[in-house]
């Protein structure tokens, strides 16, 4: 479906999509940067998505940032972790319980599917 | 032709076609970072899986009454399971591939992935849609989400029922051909294809149509299952040959040329839909043998059994169209929209057959 037949409110959905995910890899930057490790976070965040076999190799990752395979495996789930937990904040902020979030990012997920 | 990357963008975790500038510069669908927020979103670095688990990422399989895994079917690349996208609440048809992938190493998986993206990017009807591929590197499991489609295979249509009309022949042909047609713009061959992959759906019957074999059309909507699976799974990209990695596909209804590393294209595929309208029209597969090798002698060394066709009373114009679609040569067998228009010049052969044969009884004293 192109932009120009979405409906007024499918186009706010989805704007409202992007921002959330917007502020929220945002906030993991920053985040990454203060502790140092913006370069890690710029390596790393191809495995952010659900399943890191469609992002850059650990055999790659490792041999560009010397570290080892099974650190860049940790370094990956704290990243997934923190990611997690920033973006339910995110989304949180914008409902009446923390109970509705997974109902909420389910809602955004079904209305993009939608599309 | 050679299976090649759509131009357009798109996420390399599910497929998408990336639209909006926000997710092209990420350079994934929002939907997948969506995902990760979700409380029982999977963590990479977690067990891996026995044999069989329930769960591989957002994708539960579904257990029956008896607390067994559903599974919807079995074949050479793997077990197809009814499984719900836990995220989006959609239930799937999951494979998980049977394969070695962990010991063939990074360009292998690439490689996996890479086709995969390009058979997730083919949305058409009569296409069961390939949501999501992935392989679990932890035990190099590779699977793959599509579209579940409610009906039954032909191959079971054909068990169940005995060989089909050629007018429903005819019909699910034109089918697979426009499919073949869309996958053939994109660079997607399917290289499996069989009776096994091509799925029956409920469809609701023209009350308008008073033709014969109305009843088999009413629910002749046709959807192609696995496109893109078997080529994903190629050890070499222009190859699915003896020699490298074992054959992956299914003899009986594949082409000469896949026996060898010979390039495969669209006209692989059109000779595996001609052997199986044959199977259709007939119950048998045109070359029978019991190995890959017995198989690869009779289609180089035996003519093809005509005579099956004609016992089945089928026109001898598909009978013609169904020799040019098993020629041996790949140039010698008809492209996409040749196929379409020829099977359209049988399928009103056997109409106007049909009205004439109708009016005469009309017009017959009594």
């Amino acid at each position: 479906m192109s932009l120009q037949t979405w409906s007024a409110e499918r186009v706010y959905e989805r704007e409202w999509a992007e921002t959330l995910l917007r502020q929220a890899l945002d906030r993991l930057a920053e985040e990454c940067a203060l502790a140092g490790k913006d370069e890690l976070f710029k390596q790393l965040n191809s495995h952010l998505s659900v399943s890191s076999e469609a992002a850059v190799p650990y055999e790659e990752m490792s041999l560009r940032l010397g570290r080892p395979i099974t650190t860049l495996r940790s370094d990956v789930a704290r990243l997934r972790s923190r990611y997690r937990a920033i973006l339910r904040e995110e989304v949180g902020g914008t409902v009446a319980e923390a109970s509705e979030v997974d109902a909420e990012l389910r809602h955004l997920c079904e209305v993009l599917a939608a599309d | 032709m050679q299976a090649q990357a759509t131009s357009a963008a798109v996420c390399p975790e599910c497929g998408t076609r990336l639209e909006g500038g926000f997710s092209r510069n990420l350079g994934r669908c929002m939907i997948c970072l969506l995902r990760v927020g979700f409380d029982d979103a999977e963590e990479p670095n977690e067990a891996p899986l026995s044999s069989v688990a329930d769960r591989l990422g957002n994708y539960r399989i579904e257990r029956r009454d008896d607390g067994s895994l559903w599974e919807l079917g079995r074949g050479a690349m793997g077990v197809t399971y009814r499984a719900v996208d836990t995220s989006l609440r959609r239930a799937v048809a999951l494979k998980l591939i049977d394969s070695e992938w962990v010991k063939r190493g990074a360009e292998a998986r690439e490689r996996f992935m890479r086709e995969a993206r390009t058979a997730a990017s083919l949305r058409h009807p009569n296409v069961a849609t390939v949501y999501h591929f992935g392989i679990r590197e932890e035990n190099g499991q590779c699977f793959c989400a599509m579209e579940l489609v409610e009906g039954e295979t032909l191959e079971m249509r054909v068990r169940r029922t005995g060989p089909l009309d050629a007018l429903t022949t005819i019909d699910i042909a034109l089918q697979v051909s426009s499919a073949l047609a869309a996958a053939e713009k994109q660079g997607l061959v399917h290289r499996d294809l069989k009776p096994a992959n091509l799925m029956l759906v409920a469809a609701a019957p023209d009350a308008n149509d008073s033709s014969p074999g109305k009843a088999e059309k009413a629910d002749t909507v046709v959807k192609v299952i696995d496109f893109g699976v078997a080529k994903a799974l190629v050890e070499k990209p222009d190859a699915m040959g003896l020699t490298h990695g074992g054959f992956v596909g299914t003899p009986a209804f594949a082409s000469p040329e896949q026996f060898t590393d010979a390039r495969v294209g669209v006209r692989s595929d059109i000779y595996s839909l001609g052997a199986t309208l044959w199977y259709l029209l007939t119950g048998h597969r045109p070359f029978e043998g019991a190995t890959i090798e017995q198989i690869r002698a009779s289609q180089h060394s035996q003519a093809l059994p005509i005579e099956q066709l004609k016992a089945a009373r089928v026109p001898s114009r598909l009978v013609s169209l169904l020799v040019s679609m098993l020629a041996p040569e790949p140039a010698a067998r008809p492209d996409v929209r040749a196929l379409t228009s020829q099977l359209q010049d049988c399928r009103a052969q056997i109409l106007d057959r049909w009205k004439a044969a109708r009016s005469i009884a009309l017009w017959r004293p009594v």
